[in-house]
């Protein structure tokens, strides 16, 4: 085997474009092992993934991320493969993070710092670039800890957000029956929604709000920013309230994208 | 703005304008515009209604307009006088007092781990708001003569709890005070029932002031630097005294130790015992001598005295250059060290004096094991 062929069995990298200077191609990730680090962390991890398959529907071309065991396969043949296996889903996630970085250049929500450049697009994703290479690409708000411990307890209903502490709804006031209908109605409400509707209700809205929140919420007691990247999008950012989801589909359209669709299979079986 | 007495301009984040109080209104703002979307439908969209709608009451009136939010108040207020009452009987099934007292344990636990600095923060953040929703919501009854006196009881417990241990809710300090900046500064003229839910961001923000004058030392007057000048040299005296006495101990033990050598040997257990450690300090300061002594010595035992800079690396430079320890000489090898024996160390009177160079210059003892 020559050095050629043992380059060339690792996952191949490629570039997007840099939205504060969109004449600039930068590397998407530093390395194959950078790459696959954030395809593993971010498109293969709950609760993450289930906002990726949002974002770019033909994931489920290439695995169902409701399938947790189908997703730790994927991850061990990518690893043994040095992410040569995972070449697919890192092209699908460049692709996606393409379009919201040309949304970020054309909506001029990108912000440059003192060593990065930060940018946000419309599906949600927010990308992290420094010296000519992105750093990472992300959904805000749906890789968190807390999240994740969440997902991995999906299945108990005491551990829903809406089901803790002050909101856990008052003994002897809130008998099941009526917490088990509100929960059909809502379920039923959102099963209702078009796929650009889940898009901006489950990702894009959660992605701002999260940027957002950093402005207050990564800082000190004398507010010294401790972790500084993302609250630089803030003054970028049109308000929360001015992105409604006419405003969203409005900007959407301006960026040229259409509404993205499921593929006919997960159609018919909703 | 500065009048109003939900800011308080002495805190450091307040003072660099850091606090946006328009990134809150927003937030709450759009919440508010996702439940007018939807209905409200259930009892925790009628609870999120009630509460944003009061917290918005509470607000000044011109950050509302900046944001265009007018409208959806207007909404709100024409839904709640058609359906107020059957909503707030709905939102009253929400909060459960004991449930947040439950989750307090998990706040004061979290100052006891290592974790993210924004874990605590966003955690401080949520107890808070889910403790002012469920007084809004309770003040928002209240207005449609709706009763519940047994949670009024229960939200008091937790406003107590919470007046309590103010400090804890610090990480959440610079949202704390953008919300402060975003109420109205004739709150409790405008309405004092509301005025009474902004009561625990007041205990906050003092408790803030009151950590940020601690940590600044304001109380503590200051020492005139000739009184300082004066300590800090009596200090380095006291020290270096305290390090010769112990290194005089450490001497006295070792030199017994060693006439019980052959005792030990004969079967006598030996306690174990760390090794012994002086250190000297060069006249600029910039280098450090540091002898190491074992604790259980041999007479022709080699003990080291390492050179080190200050990045505690050795200070090869020094090498080919004459040193002498408790009288003993030596030279410095390439390596930065230079090597004694344990025996001779003991036998001298000089203790305590380290002399390095041409010149041989006395460094000063800076400190020794106990």
């Amino acid at each position: 085997m020559n050095q050629t062929t043992s380059a060339n069995e690792t996952l191949q990298l490629d570039t997007v474009t840099d939205p504060a200077r969109p004449d600039q191609q930068v590397s998407f990730f530093a390395d194959w092992r950078s790459a696959w680090d954030h395809l593993r962390d971010h498109l293969l991890t709950a609760p993450e993934c289930f906002a990726w398959q949002l974002v770019m529907p033909n994931y489920l071309h290439i695995l169902n991320p409701e399938d947790g065991d189908a997703r730790w396969t994927y991850a061990q043949q990518a690893t043994a493969s040095q992410g040569q296996t995972a070449q697919p889903l890192y092209e699908l996630y460049r692709t996606a993070v393409s379009q919201d970085t040309a949304d970020a250049t054309l909506l001029g929500w990108h912000q440059d710092g003192d060593r990065v450049t930060v940018c946000l697009g419309t599906s949600g994703v927010l990308v992290l670039f420094g010296q000519r290479v992105v750093l990472t690409a992300f959904l805000p708000g749906h890789g968190s800890e807390d999240a994740t411990r969440t997902a991995r307890q999906a299945d108990s209903a005491a551990d829903l957000p809406r089901e803790r502490g002050m909101r856990s709804g008052r003994n002897g006031r809130r008998d099941r029956e009526t917490v088990d209908r509100e929960q059909r109605l809502l379920e039923q409400r959102q099963a209702a929604w078009s796929p650009a509707e889940r898009l901006y209700h489950r990702v894009f809205k959660p992605s701002v709000q999260f940027v957002k929140r950093c402005q207050h919420r990564h800082r000190d007691l004398y507010g010294r920013l401790i972790r500084g990247d993302y609250a630089l999008l803030k003054d970028v950012l049109p308000p929360l309230s001015q992105l409604k989801y006419e405003n969203w589909i409005t900007l959407r359209q301006r960026c040229g994208r259409t509404e993205p669709t499921l593929p006919a299979s997960t159609q018919a079986s909703e | 703005m500065n009048e109003s007495p939900y800011v308080f301009p002495s805190l450091t984040a307040t003072c660099h304008g850091i606090p946006d109080p328009l990134v809150e209104v927003d937030d709450w703002l759009s919440r508010l515009q996702d439940v007018l979307h939807t209905g409200p439908e259930t009892a925790d969209e009628a609870f999120d209604l009630l509460a944003l709608w009061a917290k918005l009451r509470r607000v000044r009136p011109e950050l509302i307009e900046q944001l265009d939010g007018l409208d959806a108040l207007s909404q709100v207020d024409v839904l709640l006088a058609e359906q107020g009452t059957h909503l707030a009987g709905q939102a009253l099934t929400v909060p459960h007092p004991q449930g947040w007292l439950e989750e307090t344990q998990a706040l004061q636990q979290a100052f006891e781990e290592v974790g993210p600095a924004e874990d605590r923060s966003e955690l401080a953040e949520r107890l808070l708001n889910d403790l002012d929703d469920a007084q809004l919501v309770l003040y928002a009854a209240r207005r449609r003569e709706i009763q519940d006196l047994d949670l009024e009881s229960d939200l008091d417990d937790c406003a107590q709890w919470l007046a309590e241990h103010a400090e804890l809710f610090l990480p959440a300090a610079v949202q704390i005070q953008a919300v402060g900046m975003a109420m109205r500064t004739d709150l409790a003229d405008f309405d004092y029932g509301l005025a009474v839910t902004a009561l625990k961001y007041l205990d906050i923000l003092r408790a803030a002031e009151l950590a940020e004058e601690e940590l600044a030392l304001t109380h503590v007057p200051q020492l005139a630097p000739a009184d300082a000048r004066r300590l800090a040299a009596r200090f380095h005296e006291q020290r270096q005294q305290i390090a010769a006495i112990r290194l005089s101990v450490i001497v006295v033990e070792l030199r017994d130790r060693m006439r019980r050598l052959p005792v030990a040997r004969a079967g006598e257990t030996v306690p174990f015992a760390p090794p012994y450690w002086c250190q000297w300090v060069s006249p600029a300061g910039d280098l450090t001598a540091r002898l190491t002594l074992p604790s259980q010595p041999a007479a022709d035992e080699p003990v080291m005295l390492e050179f080190l800079s200050p990045a505690q690396e050795r200070a090869t430079s020094l090498a080919d250059q004459m040193v002498t320890l408790h009288g003993v000489r030596a030279t410095i090898d390439s390596s930065g060290k230079a090597t004694f024996l344990l025996s001779q160390l003991l036998e001298t009177d000089q203790l305590a004096v380290l002399r390095v160079g041409p010149e041989q210059v006395e460094w000063p003892l800076l400190e020794a094991s106990s």
